[in-house]
């Protein structure tokens, strides 16, 4: 138990190291970096309690506003167990510190203790997230006693720990009995498309029920019919979830602790099946995952004079950026298939809630008049803008390089050239994003074709931008030290700076061209000139500031 | 032809790491640069390269200052860094190609010399695969073969025969040796006196930033023995693997 507990504090550790080690300097830049993302999730939380605080009022006047816990933990529950399905496979399974770990004299169920109890770690802080504010405001509002704190405390160490194990099982299953793990890169792409999938499956239940609750007739009817609630629907895949709702609900008496009680036992018991089923599995998943499949196959000459064919120096760096980020399965599961999922997000609500495709057909006539056009090429703008910065490739691009940073550094090519080989990847498939979405944008608001080629070409505008401001970001502190490509892309706050950055330039667009309407050739005019000097004075950035930064970097 | 010229370094203000070092390494030599763990090979490598900036002093690869013209110097060498970890999804094909683009070498010449190079290190049935699938040893091999795509006359190699099965380093070492008959400079460094011993025209020792000789090996083994505190550093090199 103790070297579990060694090991955890290492892995960990680990994890965080560019904020623990380091000078003073470091450190600095960390705690403005906190700083930084605490600012920035402060208007969700507060959003979520103010949500959460006008539905509790509205519960309250039917008596039933336990129902906000009961929707609110089986939600975390179940985010914590399809981000825990990706999150273990990576942390169990594909992370490097696996062949350093195997060798040593460990048991499985200490490796797999310590594994578990890291993602438990990073699992509290997106619990956090949802569930203080939730326990906060209903405790207050409901005037709970000390009692509900308490058990509020325990629950939320704890509620986290059977979705994890269910999730770890599956996993550790599939590791097992699959020979798909030996080309580990497909497994990992295939397994985060089949998460993602899941996960759209579940967003629509809830916008679903989502518009039912904000009506209260529906929620009597809702309350009344009973088997068809989101409740149950969750409840039923984690029924032990149902326990830990009523001993919150009835904490303040003595059904409340004998809740508490049970719920422990099964969360206990369940961590016990999954260590006894991971001296089974996880040795026999785990070893030879390093393994890559080959051919060692002499090339033919056909193939040789196909492969050895000269090109230009960027394009030579943007076609080898796309290639890692396409083969990288961390990698294309964040910056790649985004581009590609942007349709289906469109369609989401209307498949969500067939009734608003109607509210769209009563929006076609206002589009299709001419005056509507200048909207489109602005809307298209800011489209291009925050496309571009949502797939994180520019604004991870220093990052990704981590260790081999110095590759930049020895080959004969101006730092610009490469950065530009950079923007070109983000470019690209920002583009590719735009050209996702043009189709349905015709299909069901049936706009013109001149305005869509027109809007498309001025979007480009916007694309540059994103891609230059994303590197731009990079460039002042990349976050080279990982020893798992996720760490170079999913915690990397450059790209959540960026999509927000990114995310207030395309609202301050939308935001003034509904205050000032201009006509069509107008709203071309301005929006080219001003995006052509932004665009032009970030290039000089990049080949000045930027230069001279990436050249500093030590490696 | 590669020279180092009153070059210091130093990480933070205060922990030199490079201190005060003068070499020249004259074209048609292979130059051996030792020194235990931690002495400051690599750091010193990374100065040459353009890897890392130096505070003062000056460095030129083939009279090209690496400071002054870093373009024009970097078209001068060949690298292979100590760790060859790199590109792992890459195919080997397609690494040697984009090292090719990068040298800007004609599709004609690079094809040629693909196939001259990766006959040579027997890597033809490895090309068409991923990089991660290679041993460390033939991820070295692509490493070296990519540096020497535009056949430039000055070679640098961080530690080169790491990994190398015995075959593969004689081949190295051969090839080396072949490259400075040919009037061009080799400049590698490592840790191990056997390495050195065989090929070496001259070496530089290298022990915490500062050069304590620079010679023939018979005039160093005459140096050490004359120095008992060197000597207890050579021992240390020499009992190394």
């Amino acid at each position: 138990m103790n070297r579990t507990l060694i090991l955890t504090k290492i892995l960990l550790k680990n994890g965080s190291d560019s904020i623990k080690n380091g000078g003073k300097k470091k450190l600095n830049r960390a705690s403005m970096i906190i700083v930084l993302i605490l600012f920035a999730c402060v208007p969700f939380v507060l959003s979520i309690g103010g949500m959460i605080s006008t539905l509790f009022d509205t519960l309250k006047v039917i008596n039933q506003q336990g129902l906000i816990l009961a929707m609110a933990m089986p939600a975390v529950v179940i985010i914590i167990f399809f981000f825990g399905i990706a999150y273990i496979i990576n942390t169990f399974y594909f992370s490097t510190d696996i062949e350093n770990l195997l060798p040593l004299p460990l048991k499985p169920a200490e490796i797999l203790g310590a594994k578990f109890a890291t993602v438990l770690v990073y699992e509290y802080i997106t619990e956090a997230v949802i569930l203080i504010p939730v326990f906060a405001v209903y405790g207050v509002k409901n005037r709970e006693s000390l009692l509900f704190y308490m058990f509020g405390i325990l629950i939320f160490l704890i509620l986290p720990v059977i979705p994890l194990v269910t999730a770890s099982i599956i996993d550790m299953v599939i590791m097992r009995f699959t020979n798909l793990a030996k080309n580990k890169d497909a497994f990992r792409i295939f397994g985060g498309i089949f998460a993602m999938v899941i996960a759209l499956t579940i967003n629509i239940y809830a916008q679903r029920f989502a518009m039912n609750i904000t009506d209260p007739n529906k929620v009597m009817e809702l309350l009344n019919k009973g088997n068809n609630s989101l409740i149950e629907i969750t409840s039923s895949f984690f029924p032990s979830t149902k326990i830990a709702v009523y001993c919150m609900i009835n904490s303040s008496s003595l059904s409340g602790i004998y809740q508490l009680l049970i719920f422990i036992i099964i969360t206990v018991f369940a961590f016990l099946i999954f260590i006894m089923l991971g001296k089974m599995l996880y040795f026999a998943g785990v070893i030879g995952i390093s393994e890559t499949a080959s051919k060692r196959k002499v090339l033919s000459k056909r193939e040789l004079g196909k492969n050895t064919r000269m090109s230009p120096v960027v394009y030579s760096y943007t076609i080898k950026e796309l290639k890692l980020l396409f083969r990288t399965p961390v990698y294309f599961l964040n910056c790649i298939l985004m581009n590609f999922l942007w349709p289906i997000f469109l369609m989401l609500p209307i498949i969500a809630q067939p009734k608003s495709a109607n509210n769209l057909t009563s929006l076609i006539p206002y589009i299709q008049n001419s005056s509507s056009g200048p909207m489109v090429i602005s809307a298209a703008l800011a489209c291009g803008i925050f496309i571009t910065a949502s797939n994180m490739i520019t604004s991870t691009s220093i990052s990704r390089e981590g260790k081999n940073l110095f590759f930049i550094k020895y080959i004969p090519v101006d730092y610009t050239k490469q950065m530009m080989g950079k923007v070109m990847s983000g470019m690209i498939m920002g583009i590719m994003g735009m050209l996702m979405i043009i189709p349905i944008a015709i299909f069901m608001l049936k706009l013109k074709v001149y305005i869509v080629v027109i809007s498309f070409i001025v979007s480009i505008l916007g694309i540059f931008f994103s891609a230059l401001f994303g590197i731009l970001i990079d460039v002042i502190m990349p976050k080279l030290n990982w020893d798992t490509e996720q760490k170079a892309v999913k915690q990397n706050f450059n790209g959540l700076i960026s999509i927000f950055g990114s995310f207030g330039i395309a609202a301050l667009i939308v935001f003034f061209s509904v205050k000032f309407p201009l006509d069509l050739i107008k709203i071309i005019i301005a929006v080219t000139i001003i995006f052509g000097i932004i665009d032009f004075i970030l290039y000089k950035i990049l080949t000045n500031y930027c230069v001279k930064r990436l050249k500093g970097i030590d490696c | 032809m590669i020279d180092l010229i009153n070059v210091n370094k130093s990480y933070g203000g205060e922990n030199k790491a490079v201190d005060g070092i003068n070499i020249s390494i004259r074209d048609g030599e292979v130059f051996g640069f030792l020194g235990p763990n931690g002495a400051g090979k690599t750091t010193t490598i990374k100065l040459i390269t353009g890897i890392l900036d130096f505070d003062s002093g000056s460095i030129k690869i083939n009279d090209i200052s690496i400071k002054d013209n870093p373009i024009g110097a970097k078209k001068q060498f060949g690298f292979v860094p100590d760790s060859p970890d790199m590109f792992l999804r890459l195919k080997g094909i397609e690494y040697l190609n984009f090292m090719a683009d990068i040298y800007e070498v004609s599709s004609e010449v690079r094809k040629e010399r693909i196939e001259k190079l990766s006959k040579r290190f027997e890597m033809t049935k490895a090309l068409g695969d991923q990089i991660q699938s290679y041993s460390h040893g033939m991820r070295q091999k692509i490493i070296i073969i990519g540096a020497l795509i535009h056949e430039p006359s000055v070679w640098i190699l961080d530690e080169p025969m790491t990994g190398l099965d015995p075959k593969s380093s004689y081949i190295l070492k051969e090839m080396m040796r072949e490259h400075a008959d040919k009037g061009n400079t080799v400049f590698f460094s490592t840790h191990i006196l056997e390495v050195a011993e065989k090929i070496c025209d001259r070496v530089a020792v290298i022990n915490k930033g500062k050069i304590i000789f620079v010679g023939t090996l018979n005039e160093m083994r005459n140096h050490f023995k004359e120095n008992e505190s060197l000597e207890k550093m050579f021992l240390e090199m020499t009992e190394n693997e």
